[in-house]
C-alpha cells in the first residue's frame, strides 16, 4: 500500500477525491482576518474598551466589501450600483477587483445502479468581487454600509473587512527613553509595577 | 398539475423488471410527446432540465451553496415545508411554481396565482400564509404575487 502523500493523492484519485489541502490550483480567497488568525494563533477576544475623547468619531484605515455570488452579471450590476453609491456619498474607491472565481465539482455516477463506466461532472461556481475604500470615518462607512447592505439582492453573500485605527496607549514606551543598563531582572520590575 | 405520465415503483427491483416503453424509457423533467399533441406546457415545463442556467433559472434564490455558505440543509428542508404548505393553502391557484428568495433574513415568497377566488379572500389568504410561516419559521415572510386571469394564460405550447 502505497503511502498516502500528497503526490500520491493527487496522481492516484480522481480530482474530486482528492482533499482540498493537497490541491492548490487556484487562488483560494481566505479573508484577510481569517488568515492572521491562522498564522499568528490569536485566539478570538473580545473587542477592548478604549477611552475615546466625547463627540470623536472612529477612523478606518481600509475597508474592504468583498461580494460573492453565482451569477456574474448580478454581480455587474451590484458594482454599478456600488459606484453610484460611492459618488453620491463621495467615497472614491481606490480599486475593484475581481478575484478569480471558484468551482466545486462534483464527479457522480450517470446511473443509479452499476454502469461504473459512465459518469457526471457537475460543477458549482462562485464568483467574487471586491471594493476597497481608504480613510474613511466612522459614520461614513456605517452610512455607506447600511445603504449597500440594504439593497443587497437576494443570492449574494458579503463580507466586510475593516481596519480601524487606534490611539497609542500609554504604557507602550518607546525603547530610548529607558536606561541602557537595565538587566532583564530591572525589565521584569518595571512590567510588574505598570501591569 | 395533472401527472400524466405512470409512474411504478417496482421499475428495477429484484423480482420484477418491467419493460414497457412508457415506463422504462423516462428522463426526469421531460414529458413525453403525445399521439394528438395537445398536452399544455408552460414555459418552465418546456426549458428541460438541462437548460437550466441558460433559459431557466432556479426557483430559490439563498446563498448556502456559496463559498463558505452556512445552513444548507436547513434552506432545503425550509424550502421543501414551505412548498407543500402554500399548494395545499392555496387550493389549485398557483399557475407557476413558487419562487423563493432569501434577503438578510426574510424569505420572500413569489408566484403567479388565478384569479378565481374573491379578492376579500385573496388579501386573507396572503396575511393567514404570512403570520403563520412567519411564526413558524421565526424569520419574516412576505408574499409578493402577481395574479392572472386563467391558466390558459401561461400555456406556451402543447407537447
Amino acid at each position: 500500500m502505497l503511502a498516502r502523500t500528497v503526490f500520491n493523492q493527487i496522481f492516484l484519485f480522481k480530482p474530486s477525491q482528492i482533499p482540498i489541502s493537497a490541491l492548490s490550483l487556484n487562488y483560494r480567497s481566505i479573508t484577510t482576518a481569517a488568515r492572521l488568525k491562522k498564522q499568528l494563533k490569536i485566539p478570538s477576544t473580545p473587542r477592548p474598551h478604549i477611552e475615546r475623547p466625547a463627540g470623536s468619531d472612529e477612523l478606518y484605515k481600509r475597508l474592504c466589501v468583498e461580494v460573492r455570488g453565482h451569477d456574474p452579471a448580478v454581480l455587474e450590476s451590484y458594482e454599478r450600483f456600488v459606484r453610484l453609491v460611492s459618488t453620491e456619498l463621495d467615497i472614491q474607491p481606490v480599486n475593484i477587483e475581481n478575484p478569480l472565481f471558484f468551482t466545486e465539482r462534483w464527479t457522480l455516477l450517470r446511473s443509479k445502479f452499476a454502469k461504473k463506466k459512465y459518469w457526471r461532472e457537475y460543477e458549482i461556481r462562485t464568483y467574487y468581487k471586491k471594493f476597497h475604500f481608504k480613510h474613511l470615518t466612522g459614520s461614513t462607512a456605517d452610512t455607506f454600509l447600511e445603504y449597500v447592505q440594504r439593497n443587497l439582492p437576494e443570492g449574494i453573500m458579503m463580507i466586510v473587512e475593516r481596519i480601524r485605527l487606534e490611539p497609542f496607549r500609554d504604557n507602550l514606551v518607546s525603547p530610548s527613553s529607558s536606561s541602557s543598563s537595565t538587566t532583564t531582572s530591572d525589565n521584569n520590575s518595571e512590567q510588574q509595577e505598570n501591569s | 398539475m395533472r401527472c400524466y405520465l405512470s409512474t411504478s415503483s417496482i421499475l428495477h427491483s429484484w423480482f420484477v423488471k418491467l419493460t414497457n416503453v412508457t415506463q422504462v424509457n423516462t428522463e426526469a423533467g421531460i414529458p413525453k410527446h403525445t399521439r394528438k399533441r395537445n398536452y399544455p406546457l408552460t414555459y418552465e415545463q418546456r426549458q428541460f432540465p438541462k437548460l437550466i442556467g441558460h433559459t431557466k433559472t432556479w426557483n430559490t434564490f439563498n446563498t448556502s451553496n456559496l463559498r463558505d455558505g452556512k445552513r444548507k440543509a436547513e434552506i432545503v428542508r425550509d424550502d421543501l415545508f414551505l412548498r407543500q404548505f402554500i399548494y395545499g393553502t392555496w387550493h389549485s391557484l398557483f399557475a407557476s411554481e413558487l419562487i423563493i428568495k432569501r434577503r438578510h433574513n426574510m424569505i420572500i415568497l413569489s408566484g403567479l396565482v388565478t384569479r378565481t377566488i374573491h379578492p376579500r379572500r385573496m388579501y386573507f389568504l396572503i396575511g393567514y400564509t404570512e403570520e403563520i410561516l412567519s411564526a413558524l419559521l421565526k424569520t419574516p415572510v412576505k408574499m409578493e404575487i402577481q395574479t392572472i386571469d386563467s391558466k390558459d394564460d401561461v400555456i406556451f405550447t402543447y407537447w
